[in-house]
């Protein structure tokens, strides 16, 4: 619920900066922006007046969504939830980085193996047979639909051979 | 007409017509597979294949092609809960909750028998309404088009969920995030924070695959399991089948809807489905299970996306308006192969016009046999556990975001919206809001502000736009009351289990 809170309190800094920011705008520009702002900005404050007001007379949070989107249902603590999806996204980011340093087609057939042999404990040869497929893909996909990628910094020290160059 | 029009059919079944038409089929259903690559990169690979080519040869691969995206985008939305285009956002509402309950088979074979008609009504609708698309077509300015625009938000209030300020401010989100970049009605640029990447927008692609892919890709990452949560995958590919044609009459009311929206120059198909969604909601009356896995959830949005294609092509052959960045491409393709579009092609090109019509057709056809016969082994993937495929996952999302402008910023972007989308989902805000109203700003602001300029106040008092107000009025109610008698009814269930 402290988290649905801060969440809230998000929304209602977002819409408030919306709002002031549209303000800078000439007339044109900041009609819409500032007509939604304004408009989201008393809608999020409500919502947040909402969520305390649940927390105060310890009124569960609603989270189930009805039709307006899929449900989550978890079978563990949502303190471990947050922690696993935390780790998850520090995985994207390290992603992230090898490709800053090293291209996408390189760090990303190393991502492969390396989740195949740590997170999905597969063997060692299995893994490595992932990433080349990862690697043919990648090559596979550039020469059919045309596609390119980021290039690292090792690219440009560095004359590798296509697709790794 | 009539001679152009059986002229046309005995070309089509021409060997190398055949052979073409297959090819772009083939092309389009690889292409639909991979999330997040659409229409516009399908195109985009097969113009530089079409120089030389016979006009009907080439209409054959294009139009084969862009017929079946809408289709085979329905394997990574039902098995995987990842958007295959913008087309099938909708889709994933009931097909995913299908999947994971050991259903992926009946999901996807009703998925594409619904697909198959809705795309043969589009081809019907567009060989019939070739004579008089003119006047039908002028008769939607910025105000009615305006009005739709409204009719397509107003999908936020069915969509909004237990609590219905979470969704409107969902969709005030997904406005604002649409109101990034460039003001389309004075030289100014807006929230860009003084970054290149931004002046242009974000890029729905980004936008749909971070508040969509990503938070599924953590969520069943942190699971550990395998998709489905039973063990098998279901015998329901005669069931799936017998199921669309069960509802047809619900397939043919939302291929209608499918083909008007894409029959309008500017409205962009994109939001399509959601519409159609709304629309099964507002009418259904026995005890649905939206949400939760209920047949006619995807059978309503996927009969209406392909129908769109028919619709689509009408602007673009008639008018060289294109309806769609797909189309738009199309258009490209016309002028390499040395047609001009326009009205001219209904006297000078229309068999031209009517072999797009039969190919169309055929494309539709072919395209849903294929996938009915893959539909099983590729619904195996539900059974594996997800660690193997999310890398791969990962794999094709970034590579397709990264193709919206080439830049880091749309791996940053995607990074960000996933975040976003993640926590959405964590804490009960309806995603499909925040997208309906992202994919609707751009027009909302544009239409308003062309009707204000040209009519003032005037266009409130248009027909159309009190005929278009009138059934958003009457659709907001009637989808608010089903809305309501829907979690209740849910509500109820609950506290008996």
């Amino acid at each position: 619920m402290n988290g649905s809170i801060l969440f809230s309190l998000f929304f209602v800094a977002l819409f408030s900066y919306v709002s002031y920011s549209a303000l800078g705008y000439v007339y044109l520009a900041r009609m819409f922006p500032l007509a939604v702002g304004v408009f989201a900005l008393v809608l999020a404050l409500v919502n947040l007046f909402e969520d305390i007001w649940r927390l105060r007379r310890n009124i569960a949070s609603d989270s189930g969504m009805g039709l307006s989107d899929l449900e989550t249902d978890w079978d563990i603590a949502h303190s471990e939830v947050w922690l696993k999806a935390g780790l998850l996204i520090g995985v994207v980011i390290a992603l992230y980085g090898g490709i800053w340093l090293i291209g996408y087609p390189l760090a990303m057939s190393i991502f492969v193996v390396l989740v195949y042999r740590f997170i999905a404990r597969a063997k060692l040869i299995n893994s490595c047979i992932a990433g080349m497929a990862a690697l043919g893909f990648i090559a596979f996909v550039a020469k059919m639909l045309n596609v390119s990628w980021p290039e690292g910094l090792i690219q440009k020290l560095v004359n590798l051979p296509w697709p790794l160059g | 007409m009539l001679e152009a029009l059986s002229q046309s059919f005995v070309t089509i079944f021409t060997f190398s017509h055949i052979v073409w038409l297959v090819t772009g089929v083939l092309a389009g259903l690889s292409i639909g597979v991979l999330p997040g690559l659409g229409g516009i990169v399908g195109m985009s690979i097969l113009l530089p294949v079409i120089y030389g080519m016979e006009p009907d040869i080439a209409f054959a691969l294009l139009v084969g092609m862009v017929a079946v995206i809408p289709t085979s985008d329905t394997f990574p939305s039902v098995l995987m809960g990842i958007p295959g285009s913008a087309a099938s956002q909708a889709t994933i509402m009931d097909g995913y909750p299908m999947a994971k309950r050991g259903e992926a088979t009946r999901a996807l074979s009703a998925a594409f028998t619904a697909s198959l008609m809705g795309g043969l009504v589009g081809a019907v609708t567009l060989s019939l309404v070739i004579p008089i698309a003119k006047p039908l077509i002028l008769a939607f300015g910025s105000p009615e088009l305006f009005m739709l625009t409204v009719l397509g938000l107003s999908m936020v209030g069915i969509l909004a969920g237990k609590r219905p300020i979470r969704g409107l401010l969902a969709a005030c989100l997904g406005l604002v995030i649409g109101a990034i970049g460039a003001a389309p009605a004075a030289a100014e640029y807006r929230f860009t924070f003084g970054t290149e990447y931004m002046m242009d927008g974000i890029p729905l692609v980004v936008v749909g695959l971070g508040l969509f892919a990503f938070p599924e890709i953590i969520d069943l990452l942190i699971k550990g399991k395998a998709i489905s949560e039973k063990t098998t995958i279901g015998r329901g590919w005669v069931k799936g089948v017998k199921d669309a044609l069960a509802h047809k009459l619900l397939v043919l009311r939302c291929s209608f809807i499918g083909v008007i929206i894409g029959f309008l120059p500017g409205l962009g198909g994109s939001v399509v489905d959601w519409i159609a969604y709304g629309h099964v909601v507002q009418i259904t009356k026995d005890k649905p299970q939206f949400g939760k896995g209920d047949i006619r959830g995807v059978i309503a949005p996927e009969s209406a996306n392909n129908a769109k294609e028919g619709g689509g092509l009408i602007p673009t052959l008639l008018f060289g308006i294109p309806g769609s960045g797909s189309m738009a491409v199309f258009l490209g393709g016309m002028l390499i192969l040395g047609i001009q579009p326009g009205p001219s092609m209904v006297t000078e090109h229309l068999d031209l016009v009517y072999t797009s019509v039969w190919s169309l057709a055929l494309a539709n056809i072919v395209g849903a046999a294929l996938c009915v016969i893959l539909a099983r082994p590729i619904a195996q993937l539900t059974k594996v556990r997800y660690a193997y495929i999310a890398p791969f996952m990962i794999l094709i999302i970034t590579l397709a975001c990264y193709q919206a402008t080439q830049t880091w910023g749309d791996l940053i972007a995607l990074l960000v919206m996933g975040i976003l989308g993640w926590i959405m989902k964590q804490f009960g805000w309806p995603r499909p809001a925040a997208l309906i109203g992202y994919v609707l700003a751009a027009n909302l602001e544009t239409y308003l502000f062309i009707s204000a300029q040209r009519f003032g106040w005037t266009w409130l008092w248009r027909p159309g736009v009190l005929v278009i107000g009138a059934i958003i009025v009457i659709s907001l109610i009637l989808g608010l009351r089903k809305t309501a008698a829907i979690d209740k009814a849910a509500q109820k269930s609950e506290a008996k289990q």
